[in-house]
C-alpha cells in the first residue's frame, strides 16, 4: 500500500480504536486489525483504473463512519456501552461520572499530542544536527581542497614552466594535465558540500514548519477540549446549583410558609440597605416611597427569576434526556 | 416493496452466514462474494459486527491465518453450537416457507416467482 493509502487507514482505526473505548480490548486491536485485512484483501483483486488512495478511500466508506462501525460492532457485544463523545451543550444534562471519563480522555488525548511533539523536537534537533555537521565537514572540504589544490597548481606552473611547457616538453604536458584533474576534483567535492548544505538546510525548513503545525494545531485542539469541557462542566454545575435552590425554595414553601415570607422580607430588606448605600455613595435623592417600591419589585423579580430558572431546568433536562433517548433509538437500526 | 424485500433479506442474513461457514471456513471478503453471489448484497458495517456477535455467541469461532496473501487474515468457521443454530433456523424458515406457500396456493399469484426460479 502507498503511505497515503496507509495513512487513510492509520486515520479510520485510529478513530475507530477510540469509539472502541468501551469495548474489551480485544475487540478493539482485532477490529482495527481485520479492516486493515479487508482492504488489503480488496486491493488484492485490482482497483478496477482508480488511484490506489480513492479505492482505499471506498472500501473504507463501506464500514460507515468510524463512529458508526463502532457503535455497530458494540451493539452486538452483550452489556458494553458506546463511549462517543458528545458535543458540549448538547449534553448539559450529562452526570458527574461521564464529565470525569470525559476529563480522564482529554488527559490522555493532550499527552499523545505532548509525546508527539517531543518526537517532532528530538527529529528537529536530531536534523540540525546533521546540518551543522555538513556544513562544518563541506567547509573543511573547501578549506582544505581548493586552497592545497592552488598551491599544487601554483607548484605544477612552476614545474611547467621549468620543463618548457612552451617549448613542446611531454612532461610539461603531462603535469599540467594532472594539476587540471586535481583541481576538477576540489571544486567537485566543494560543490558536492553545496549541495549537502542545501539540502540539509531545506529539510531543518521542512521539519520547523511541521513542528511549528503541531504546535498550532495541538493549542488550537486542547484550547478547543478544555472550551467545552469548561462549558459542559458549568452547565453541570449552573443547572445543578439551580436544580438544589429550587428544591430548597421549593421545599420551604411546602413545608414551612412562614419561613418563605420571613425570607422574603429579609430580601426585601436587604436590597432597601443596598439602595441606601448607593444613595449615600452616589447622593442620588430617593424618596422612601420609591425606596420601598424598589424593594418590593426587586424581590417580586427575583421571585419571577427563580420560577424561570425551575422551569429551565425542567426543560433542559427534558431535552437532555429526549435526545439521549433519540439517540439510542437510532443506534439500534444501524446496528441490524 | 423495497423496504419489504431488504427487511426480508436482512432478517435471513444470519442464517445465510450460517449455511456458507457450514460448507468451509471463509474469510470477511470471501463471505461477502458468496453472499451478493446468492442474492444477499451486504456491506462490510455490516458483516463483521454479525460476525463479531456470532462469534460472542459461540456460533462461529475465529481465527488468524497468514497464508498466500502474505498479510494475516480472519478466518470464521461454524462451531458445534452454531450447527444447532442453523438447524433451528432452517427449521423454523422452511415452517414460515410452508406456510406461505400454503396460503399463496390457490390464489391467482400461486405462479409468480416460479419463472425467476426457472431462470
Amino acid at each position: 500500500m502507498k503511505p497515503e493509502s496507509q495513512a487513510l487507514v492509520r486515520e479510520f482505526n485510529r478513530r475507530l480504536r477510540s469509539a472502541l473505548a468501551g469495548a474489551p480490548n480485544h475487540v478493539r486491536v482485532e477490529s482495527a486489525l481485520e479492516v486493515e485485512s479487508h482492504v488489503l484483501d480488496m486491493l488484492s483483486r485490482g482497483t478496477a483504473d482508480l488511484p490506489e488512495t480513492e479505492m482505499v478511500a471506498r472500501i473504507l466508506a463501506g464500514f460507515g463512519s468510524p463512529e458508526e462501525y463502532a457503535r455497530a460492532l458494540l451493539d452486538q457485544l452483550p452489556g458494553a456501552e458506546t463511549a462517543t463523545v458528545g458535543s458540549g451543550l448538547r449534553d448539559v444534562g450529562l452526570s458527574l461520572g461521564d464529565l470525569l471519563r470525559g476529563l480522564f480522555r482529554l488527559g490522555l488525548a493532550m499527552g499523545r499530542q505532548v509525546r508527539h511533539l517531543l518526537v517532532t523536537a528530538l527529529k528537529l534537533l536530531w536534523q540540525l544536527a546533521v546540518w551543522v555537521y555538513g556544513t562544518v565537514r563541506a567547509g573543511v572540504v573547501w578549506v582544505r581542497g581548493p586552497l592545497g589544490n592552488l598551491r599544487r597548481w601554483l607548484t605544477l606552473r612552476g614545474k611547467v614552466a621549468w620543463y618548457g611547457l612552451r617549448r613542446g616538453s611531454n612532461r610539461g604536458r603531462v603535469l599540467a594535465v594532472a594539476g587540471g584533474r586535481k583541481l576538477q576534483g576540489a571544486a567537485g567535492r566543494g560543490f558536492g558540500g553545496v549541495v549537502t548544505m542545501v539540502r540539509s538546510g531545506i529539510r531543518v525548513a521542512e521539519w520547523t514548519l511541521r513542528t511549528l503545525r503541531t504546535l498550532l494545531l495541538w493549542s488550537y485542539r486542547t484550547v478547543r477540549a478544555v472550551l467545552l469541557w469548561t462549558l459542559r462542566a458549568a452547565g453541570v454545575v449552573f443547572i445543578g446549583g439551580l436544580a438544589l435552590l429550587a428544591l430548597l425554595v421549593g421545599g420551604f414553601t411546602a413545608l414551612a410558609p412562614d419561613i418563605v415570607g420571613w425570607w422574603v422580607q429579609v430580601t426585601q430588606y436587604n436590597i432597601a440597605r443596598t439602595l441606601d448605600e448607593i444613595r449615600y455613595q452616589t447622593g442620588v435623592p430617593m424618596s422612601d416611597v420609591a425606596r420601598a417600591e424598589l424593594a418590593h419589585t426587586g424581590s417580586v423579580v427575583f421571585a419571577v427569576v427563580l420560577t424561570v430558572a425551575v422551569l429551565l431546568v425542567l426543560l433542559l433536562g427534558y431535552i437532555a434526556w429526549n435526545s439521549r433517548r433519540r439517540r439510542s433509538d437510532a443506534a439500534r437500526p444501524a446496528a441490524q | 416493496m423495497e423496504a419489504w424485500d431488504t427487511q426480508l433479506r436482512k432478517g435471513g442474513l444470519e442464517l445465510a452466514v450460517l449455511l456458507l461457514l457450514s460448507r468451509h471456513r471463509m474469510y470477511g471478503l470471501e463471505l461477502i462474494g458468496n453472499l451478493s453471489e446468492a442474492g444477499f448484497p451486504v456491506s462490510e458495517g455490516t458483516i463483521y459486527p454479525l460476525l463479531n456477535r456470532l462469534s460472542g455467541q459461540g456460533a462461529v469461532a475465529a481465527e488468524w491465518v497468514t497464508g498466500e496473501s502474505g498479510h494475516p487474515r480472519k478466518y470464521y468457521r461454524l462451531t458445534g453450537t452454531g450447527s444447532e443454530l442453523a438447524g433451528r433456523l432452517v427449521r423454523q424458515w422452511n415452517e414460515f416457507a410452508s406456510s406461505m406457500a400454503t396460503l399463496v396456493q390457490g390464489t391467482r399469484f400461486a405462479g409468480q416467482g416460479k419463472e425467476a426460479q426457472a431462470q
